[in-house]
C-alpha cells in the first residue's frame, strides 16, 4: 500500500537513510526498530512529509506521495512529544484535522465525542493539554490523529516519555486499537521487547541500512545479521570455520568443538563465519567423561570454566568462559538447580537447530 | 547583631541609595510639574496650571500628535515585518543567514548617531524631504531588530513538532501560521510591539536628524525647549511622557510574566 | 508519469516549498538593505568625498577627512569622549556590581518587583531622565537650593556644564545597561561553589576574587560594552549637560552635519566611531564564543 523504493536521505554529508526499500502492507502493524540515529524517524517523516528524500520515491497505493504536502496526504503522526496545541483545549486539538478538512459541525461533534470516548477520555474535553498526566496526553494525540480516519497511522515512540507500567498498558491498548480500526500502523521504537509485543512485522534498521525485515519470531529465532541477532535479546556471538558442508546440514568448527548444524544456505568449506546462539538455547552438564558423544569428533558440547552467577528474577545468567577466553552467556529459569559454583569446569551443550549462521555483510 | 544579619542591612541600605538615585531625579521632576512656582524650585503649593498650558500650547499638541502617529505606524510596520522575520529565520536555514543577522544587529550595537546621520544622507542624497515620512521610516528601521530579538527570544521555546502536527492534521502552511504559530507566540508578539512603540515615543537622536521643519516629535520638542531653559512645562510634559513609558512597560512585563 | 513531467513537478514541488521562507524573510532583507545597509555605504563613500564651497558634496576621492582627524583639536575630542565613555563605565561597575548582587540574592518574593524597578527607568526615555538631573543639579535647581537653605551654602555651586556632570547623567542614562546583564549571569551563579569555595578554606575575599567574579565576568563584559559603546553616541547629554567645554565625538559629529555644513568631514568621523565599535563587538564576540550573550534585551 506504501512502497519506498530506492530511498536516500542525506543531510549535508551524513546519510541517514541508504537504498531503502520498504513495502507497508495494507492494515498491518509494522513496526521500524533500530538504535537512535539509525534512520527510522527520518523514514517515518519522509512518509509523512515533513522531509523530502534525496532520491528515490514513496509511493501510496502507487501513487507518488513526494509531490504532496503534509497536509495534502491521507494520514496521521502521532509525535513522541505529543505535539498537542498547548492553547486549544483537548476538544479543539481532536476538532483541529476536522475543522481543516471543513467537516460539517455536527458530524465534527459526534467524531470528536466518539474519538475521545474510545481513548477513554470523555469527559476531558474542556481540559488544556497541560492539564492532564502523559499518559492521557498520549491518548489525546491519538485521538486527534485516529480522529481523521487516515488510512496510515504513524508514531515516532509514542510510549518514550511514559514510565514502565503506564507504557505496558498502553502498548497493548494502541495493539488493541490498531486491531479495532483495521488502520495501517507505522511505529517507530528503540524499544525491542516494545517491538515484538506488538507488531505483525518489524524492520530493524541500523546505520540508515533496513538489516531485516520479518515477523517477530523471523527477527528473534533467525537473525539475519550480527547487529540483528545483537540488538534483540540476548546473543552470543561465535566466530566459525565451515568445515564439510552437504545439502541440508554444515559442519561448523570452533575451536575443539565440531559441530553440526542444518543449514539452507550455500556455504564454502573454509569460509569464515559469525554463528549466533540465544543464550536460552544454551545449558551446562557435568564434566565428568569429557569423551565426545560421536566417533567422527562430531560434538554439540565443549568444556568450559564458570565464571559468574547472576541472579535476575525470573531468570539466573551464567557467564562462562571458553578455552578460547571467549565468555558466553546462558540464561536458566529461576529455581532450576545447578551445581556448579565459580571456577568449576562444565559442559556447555548447544540446542543443534537453533544455531543461526549469520549473513557476512 | 552578628555580622551576617549586619551584612544583610548594610545591603539593604545600599540597595536602596541605588534605588533612590534611580528613582528621586524622576520623582522631584514629576513633583515639580505640580508646584505652584514659575523659576523656583522650592514647593510653592499644588497647581496643574502647567498641564493646562500644554494643553493650550498649539504646537506642543501638534508635536504629540506626530510622536503618536510615528508611534503606531512604525510599531505595526516593524512588529508585522519583524514577525515574520523572526518566524522565518527560526524555521528556515538558507544562505545569507548571518548576513542578516548581523544587519539587524547592527542598527542596536552601533551608536544610534551612525544611523542617524547614515540615514539623513541616504533621505539627502536620494532627495527626499525631511518630514513626517522620514521619521516613520527611520523608526521602523530601529524598531524591527528589537521585535525581531523578543519574538525569537519567544520562538526559542517553540516545539517545532507543532507546526508539523498542524500540517499533518490537514492544515496549510498560511493556516498552520494563523491557528497554531501565531496564537503561541503572540505574547512575545505584543511584548515586542509595545517595546518598538516606547522605543519611538521616546526615541531623540535618530528623529534628530531625519526630522524636517514642522514634523517635531514631543522628545525633540522637550529637547529644544530644554536648550531654550528650565521650565515647569517641561516637567509636566516629561511627566505625561514617562508615565505613557511606565504603563507600557508594566503592561509587556505583565504580559511577559503570564507567558512564563 | 513521463520523465519530463516528473521534473517539471518536482519543480514546482520545490517553487511551493521556497514560496514560505520568501515572504516571511523577503520584508525584512529588504527594509534592512535598503535602510541600514546602503544607507551605512553612502556614509562610507561621503567620508571619501571632498567638501564642496557652499557646504555641499564634491565627487572626488580624497583622505584628507581621515587626516583631519589626527589634528590635536579634533584628537583632544575623541580622547575626551574615551575618557567619558571610560569613566561612565567605571562607574557604572562599581556602583552597579554590589547592586545587582544584592538583587540577585535578594529574598525570592521580593527579587521580580525589585527587577521590575530596574527595567522600568530602562524603558523610559533617555532624554527625560538627562532632564530630570538637570532639574536637581542648575544653579537655581533642586540641589543648590536644598544646601542653601539649610546653611550649608552660601553660594549655589556649580554643579552643572562640567565633564563630572556629563559622567553624572551618562551613568544615570546608562546604569540599567550595566545592571540588567550584571544580575543575569550573578542570579546564574551556583551558590553551592560559593559554598565549596569556603568550605575549602577561602576567605570572603578570596571567594570573590577566585570565583564569583570570574563567573560573573561575561556579565561584566556584556554590561561594559553596552555602556561603553552608546556612551559614545549620546550627544544630547554632553550638549545639555556639559556646555560648551566638553565636546564630545558625537557632538563634533552633530555639528559637522547641521551646523558646520561638512558632511565629508563627519561622514569620516561616523566611519571612524562605527570601526571602533565594531572592534569592541569583535573583540567581545571573540572573548565569550558567541552573540546570544548580547541578547539581555
Amino acid at each position: 500500500m506504501i512502497e519506498l523504493l530506492n530511498v536516500q536521505k542525506e543531510f549535508g554529508s551524513f546519510t541517514a537513510v541508504k537504498n531503502l526499500d520498504l513495502n507497508i502492507k495494507q492494515g498491518e502493524f509494522l513496526t521500524l526498530l533500530g538504535p537512535s540515529g539509525c534512520g527510522k524517524t527520518t523514514t517515518l517523516r519522509m512518509i509523512a512529509g515533513f522531509e523530502t528524500p534525496t532520491s528515490g520515491e514513496i509511493l501510496m497505493d502507487g501513487v507518488s506521495l513526494l509531490a504532496k504536502q503534509p497536509y495534502e496526504r491521507n494520514l496521521n503522526t502521532v509525535f513522541q512529544s505529543y505535539a498537542l496545541f498547548p492553547h486549544m483545549t483537548v476538544w479543539d486539538n481532536v476538532a483541529f484535522g476536522l475543522r481543516m478538512h471543513r467537516v460539517p459541525r455536527n458530524e465534527i461533534a459526534q467524531r470528536v465525542k466518539a474519538a475521545l470516548e474510545m481513548v477513554q477520555l470523555p469527559e476531558f474535553g474542556d481540559r488544556l493539554p497541560r492539564q492532564l498526566s502523559g499518559g492521557q496526553q498520549q491518548r489525546v494525540a491519538i485521538a486527534r490523529a485516529v480522529v481523521n480516519r487516515p488510512r496510515v497511522l504513524l508514531l515516532d515512540e509514542p510510549l518514550g516519555a511514559l514510565d514502565l507500567k503506564m507504557r505496558k498498558q498502553m502498548q497493548l491498548e494502541l495493539k488493541h486499537l490498531q486491531r479495532h480500526l483495521g488502520i495501517t500502523f507505522v511505529y517507530v521504537t528503540h524499544d525491542q521487547e516494545e517491538a515484538l509485543i506488538m507488531s505483525d512485522r518489524i524492520g530493524v534498521m541500523h546505520a540508515g541500512v533496513l538489516e531485516q525485515i520479518g515477523t517477530p519470531d523471523e527477527i528473534y529465532e533467525r537473525p539475519a545479521t550480527a547487529f540483528v541477532a545483537d540488538f534483540i535479546g540476548e546473543t552470543n556471538l561465535l566466530p566459525a570455520t565451515v568445515g564439510q558442508a552437504n545439502g541440508s546440514s554444515v559442519l561448523l568448527e570452533m575451536g575443539d568443538l565440531r559441530l553440526r548444524v542444518p543449514t539452507a544456505g550455500n556455504l564454502a568449506s573454509g569460509q569464515h563465519v559469525t554463528v549466533a546462539i540465544r543464550p536460552e538455547h544454551l545449558t551446562l552438564g557435568p564434566a565428568n567423561g569429557l569423551t565426545r558423544s560421536s566417533p567422527n569428533g562430531e560434538d554439540d558440547q565443549l568444556e568450559v570454566t564458570l565464571i559468574e552467577r547472576i541472579y535476575a528474577g525470573p531468570v539466573v545468567k551464567t557467564v562462562v568462559r571458553l578455552q578460547t577466553g571467549k565468555d558466553v552467556l546462558i540464561t536458566d529459569s529461576t529455581g532450576r538447580d545447578i551445581p556448579f559454583k565459580e571456577g568449576d569446569r562444565a559442559m556447555l551443550k548447544f540446542a543443534v537447530g537453533k544455531v543461526v549462521i549469520l549473513r557476512e555483510r | 547583631m552578628d555580622r551576617r544579619a549586619m551584612g544583610t542591612y548594610v545591603g539593604a541600605v545600599y540597595a536602596a541609595l541605588v534605588y533612590a538615585f534611580l528613582y528621586l531625579p524622576i520623582g522631584v521632576l514629576v513633583a515639580l510639574s505640580f508646584n505652584n512656582s514659575r523659576l523656583n524650585a522650592v514647593w510653592q503649593g499644588f497647581t496643574l496650571d502647567w498641564y493646562r498650558v500644554l494643553w493650550h500650547d498649539r504646537l506642543i499638541l501638534e508635536a504629540a500628535k506626530n510622536t503618536l502617529i510615528i508611534g503606531f505606524t512604525a510599531t505595526i510596520a516593524a512588529t508585522m515585518v519583524g514577525t515574520l522575520a523572526a518566524v522565518g529565520m527560526y524555521r528556515y536555514h538558507f544562505r545569507g543567514k548571518s548576513v542578516l543577522d548581523s544587519m539587524l544587529y547592527i542598527p542596536i550595537v552601533i551608536p544610534e548617531i551612525v544611523l542617524g546621520i547614515a540615514l539623513l544622507a541616504f533621505f539627502a542624497l536620494g532627495k527626499v524631504p525631511l518630514g513626517l515620512w522620514t521619521l516613520i521610516l527611520a523608526h521602523i528601521t530601529f524598531c524591527i531588530p528589537f521585535v525581531v530579538i523578543v519574538v525569537r527570544a519567544r520562538l526559542a521555546g517553540f516545539d517545532q513538532h507543532l507546526e508539523e502536527a498542524a500540517m499533518d492534521l490537514g492544515a496549510s502552511p498560511w493556516q498552520t501560521f494563523v491557528k497554531v504559530t501565531l496564537p503561541l507566540i503572540m505574547p512575545g508578539v505584543v511584548a515586542g510591539a509595545l517595546l518598538a512603540f516606547t522605543l519611538s515615543i521616546d526615541d531623540v537622536i535618530i528623529s534628530f536628524f531625519v526630522a524636517g521643519p514642522g514634523s517635531t516629535t514631543l522628545p525633540l520638542k522637550i529637547y529644544a525647549m530644554v536648550k531654550q531653559g528650565v521650565t515647569p512645562t517641561i516637567n509636566a510634559l516629561s511627566s505625561i511622557l514617562l508615565l505613557v513609558t511606565l504603563l507600557v512597560t508594566v503592561t509587556a512585563e505583565a504580559i511577559r510574566a503570564r507567558a512564563h | 508519469m513521463s520523465g519530463e513531467e516528473q521534473s517539471r513537478t518536482t519543480q514546482e514541488e520545490k517553487r511551493r516549498r521556497n514560496w514560505v521562507p520568501v515572504w516571511t524573510l523577503a520584508p525584512v532583507s529588504l527594509w534592512m538593505v535598503l535602510f541600514v545597509a546602503v544607507p551605512l555605504l553612502l556614509v562610507l563613500m561621503v567620508s571619501f568625498t571632498k567638501r564642496g564651497t557652499y557646504g555641499g558634496i564634491v565627487y572626488e576621492f580624497t583622505l584628507e577627512n581621515y587626516a583631519r582627524f589626527f589634528d590635536p583639536l579634533y584628537f583632544t575630542v575623541m580622547s575626551n569622549s574615551l575618557l567619558v565613555a571610560l569613566l561612565t563605565t567605571v562607574a557604572c561597575i562599581l556602583v552597579g556590581y554590589p547592586f545587582a548582587y544584592i538583587v540577585a540574592r535578594s529574598p525570592r518574593r521580593y527579587r521580580n518587583l525589585l527587577l521590575m524597578l530596574i527595567i522600568i527607568p530602562f524603558w523610559s526615555s533617555s532624554l527625560i531622565r538627562t532632564y530630570s538631573w538637570i532639574v536637581l543639579l542648575r544653579t537655581e535647581g533642586v540641589i543648590n537650593n536644598v544646601l542653601l537653605s539649610a546653611g550649608l551654602i552660601h553660594e549655589p555651586l556649580a554643579l552643572l556644564y562640567n565633564l563630572g556632570a556629563v559622567i553624572v547623567g551618562m551613568t544615570y542614562t546608562l546604569f540599567p545597561f550595566m545592571v540588567l546583564p550584571l544580575y543575569a549571569s550573578i542570579e546564574k551563579l551556583d551558590c553551592s561553589l560559593l559554598e565549596a569555595a569556603r568550605d575549602l578554606g577561602a576567605r570572603p575575599w578570596q571567594v570573590f576574587r577566585r570565583v564569583t567574579l570570574p563567573l560573573t565576568m561575561p556579565g561584566i563584559t556584556a554590561g561594559s560594552l553596552l555602556v561603553f559603546i552608546p556612551t559614545l553616541g549620546l550627544f544630547f547629554i554632553s550638549d545639555l549637560m556639559g556646555g560648551s567645554r566638553t565636546m564630545m565625538i558625537s557632538n563634533l559629529i552633530q555639528n559637522q552635519f547641521l551646523t558646520a555644513r561638512n558632511w565629508p568631514f563627519g561622514a569620516a568621523l561616523s566611519v571612524i566611531l562605527m570601526i571602533m565599535t565594531l572592534i569592541l563587538i569583535g573583540l567581545y564576540l571573540r572573548s565569550t564564543g558567541s552573540k546570544e550573550k548580547l541578547e539581555v534585551v
